[in-house]
């Protein structure tokens, strides 16, 4: 299992406030929160957008709290588990609730979350998630092994969209959130042209060692089951890829093309064709990975079991996994209110919905109220979710990351992923390098930390 | 786990006794009304101006 974690960019308005920009929102929800953080101002990180030097904090669990452009974002610690993932996700939406809330008694304007990825009106924002791979590990087995991956995983991932095309110009409902946004195979770009396969490198650790894989296709998830997933069947498949196991080839004919059409295909029936000629369809290349995973034998039993028992409920159809992933559970929702109400795709009420859907705040978000009533299951439970916000993971440098901050705050001069600069008892300064993600001691870590501190 | 696995032989029983899932149909419908108020109670009056007013700036 590689080293991940995952950043998610939400989506931020003020209703009854329309001259607040969106940028001083987002500061606003970053310097606000009031839990175990470093005060935004003390911290020196080297972005390149000032707004993000001054709206940036490391919290007492080793996540990342600031503004990117014009949205908060929540950078998880580092985990080594698609469970953990799951947990400090999940407490990232906790964190970024509660700073909104904060946020909004000290503008005295609501201020609403949401963890979405389009406003269907030609932005997008994102989701991603980063693992940790050898630098050994040749590219273009990264390419080619996963690019059918992530086309094909979209009914499981997907979060479910009222419109079609970028700016939501035709009427309909697709399964992603995210699909339209990608006009590229490869590319390092994240907010243009945005490539299937992103090539930014960026490893914040030992480059020579490590490459970090920044996976930006995937939707945000408010479903556990897809949150799970999404990061356990990643993780395995990359991990699969990385040791070198020989997969069926299932390069595909056109993966921008069928990543638009399985995004369509409610169903999740239509054959895409593949280069070699054959066709099958999105839950048949996903079969293939799963079982490929299987016979290679290094993946989470829980993933591996949650993987193939959502394939078999989608070969059903969208209401027999209605109870557990998002886009079947807003479109069996809205063809409810369909029939009752008589609705067009088009309209105003289905589009709310998609939006509300995605609300952090309980009152007003319709996936919560979806789970209130008992029409979606989840897989953590909120005494889980508070243990991810107070404790950094303990076996990942965010130990000595989120430890530092939490309980010896005032000594925390800077911070980075991979370096943490500490003020010493006499004054001075001392950066301690936190250069491998996943030390085989975080705690001696920490213990070496603390006698800079206080010898 | 166990939940998960409890679930699963539920389907399997769902998915071989497909007379049964019909005649739950109509109360399937009835509990779709109340959710739909449970729905209603949670969703902004101006659904035209909820949409409208939703403008984001392009991230990553």
């Amino acid at each position: 299992m590689p080293v991940l974690g995952v950043e998610t960019e939400y989506g931020i308005t003020a209703l009854a406030a329309p001259e607040l920009s969106s940028a001083l929102l987002s500061a606003a929800v970053v310097t606000s929160y009031d839990g175990a953080a470093t005060v935004a101002s003390d911290l020196d990180w080297s972005d390149h957008f000032p707004l993000e030097d001054l709206h940036n904090r490391v919290l007492g669990n080793g996540a990342r709290l600031y503004v990117d452009h014009a949205h908060p974002e929540y950078a998880t610690p580092e985990v080594t588990s698609a469970r953990a993932g799951l947990l400090h996700d999940l407490a990232g939406d906790e964190v970024m609730r509660r700073a909104g809330q904060a946020a909004s008694e000290a503008l005295g304007t609501t201020i609403r979350l949401y963890k979405n990825n389009t406003d269907g009106k030609g932005a997008s924002y994102g989701y991603h998630e980063n693992y940790l791979l050898r630098r050994s590990t040749p590219w273009q087995r990264i390419v080619d092994g996963f690019t059918p991956f992530v086309v094909s995983r979209l009914p499981l991932i997907g979060a479910g969209r009222v419109g079609l095309g970028q700016h939501g110009e035709e009427a309909g409902f697709q399964i992603s959130q995210r699909a339209d946004f990608f006009e590229a195979l490869v590319g390092i770009e994240t907010t243009i042209r945005r490539p299937l396969i992103n090539s930014r490198d960026e490893p914040h650790s030992t480059p020579s060692r490590w490459r970090r894989l920044h996976v930006i296709t995937g939707d945000a998830n408010r479903s556990h089951t897809s949150t799970l997933l999404r990061i356990g069947s990643a993780a395995a498949v990359l991990a699969m890829l990385e040791d070198g196991t020989r997969l069926p080839s299932l390069a595909l004919a056109d993966p921008l093309r069928a990543l638009r059409t399985v995004s369509r295909d409610l169903t999740c029936q239509t054959p895409i064709p593949l280069a070699d000629g054959r066709q099958l369809t999105a839950l048949q290349l996903q079969g293939e990975y799963l079982d490929a995973v299987v016979a290679w034998g290094g993946a989470d039993p829980a993933v591996v079991e949650l993987w193939h028992e959502t394939l078999q409920a989608l070969a059903q159809g969208p209401e027999e996994v209605a109870d557990r992933l998002d886009w079947a559970a807003k479109w069996q929702l809205m063809q409810q209110y369909r029939r009752r109400s008589g609705l067009e795709w088009s309209a105003a009420r289905l589009a709310q919905i998609d939006l509300q859907y995605a609300d952090l705040d309980p009152h007003t978000s319709v996936y919560d109220a979806l789970v209130g009533a008992g029409r979606l299951r989840t897989l953590a439970t909120p005494a889980e979710v508070e243990l991810a916000i107070a404790e950094p993971p303990a076996d990942t440098r965010a130990f000595v990351r989120g430890r530092l901050v939490r309980d010896h705050g005032a000594s925390v001069l800077a911070v980075t992923w991979d370096a943490i600069t500490l003020r010493t008892a006499a004054g001075g300064r001392v950066v301690l390098a936190q250069s491998e993600p996943a030390p085989a001691n975080p705690s001696a870590g920490l213990d070496a930390a603390l006698k800079v501190i206080s010898p | 786990m166990t939940e998960r696995v409890q679930r699963r032989k539920a389907a399997q029983q769902d998915q071989s006794t497909p007379i049964e899932t019909q005649t739950a149909q109509p109360r399937t419908s009835v509990d779709y009304d109340a959710l739909l108020d449970q729905i209603d109670a949670v969703l902004e009056s101006d659904a035209e101006e909820y949409v409208r007013s939703f403008v984001q700036k392009g991230g990553q």
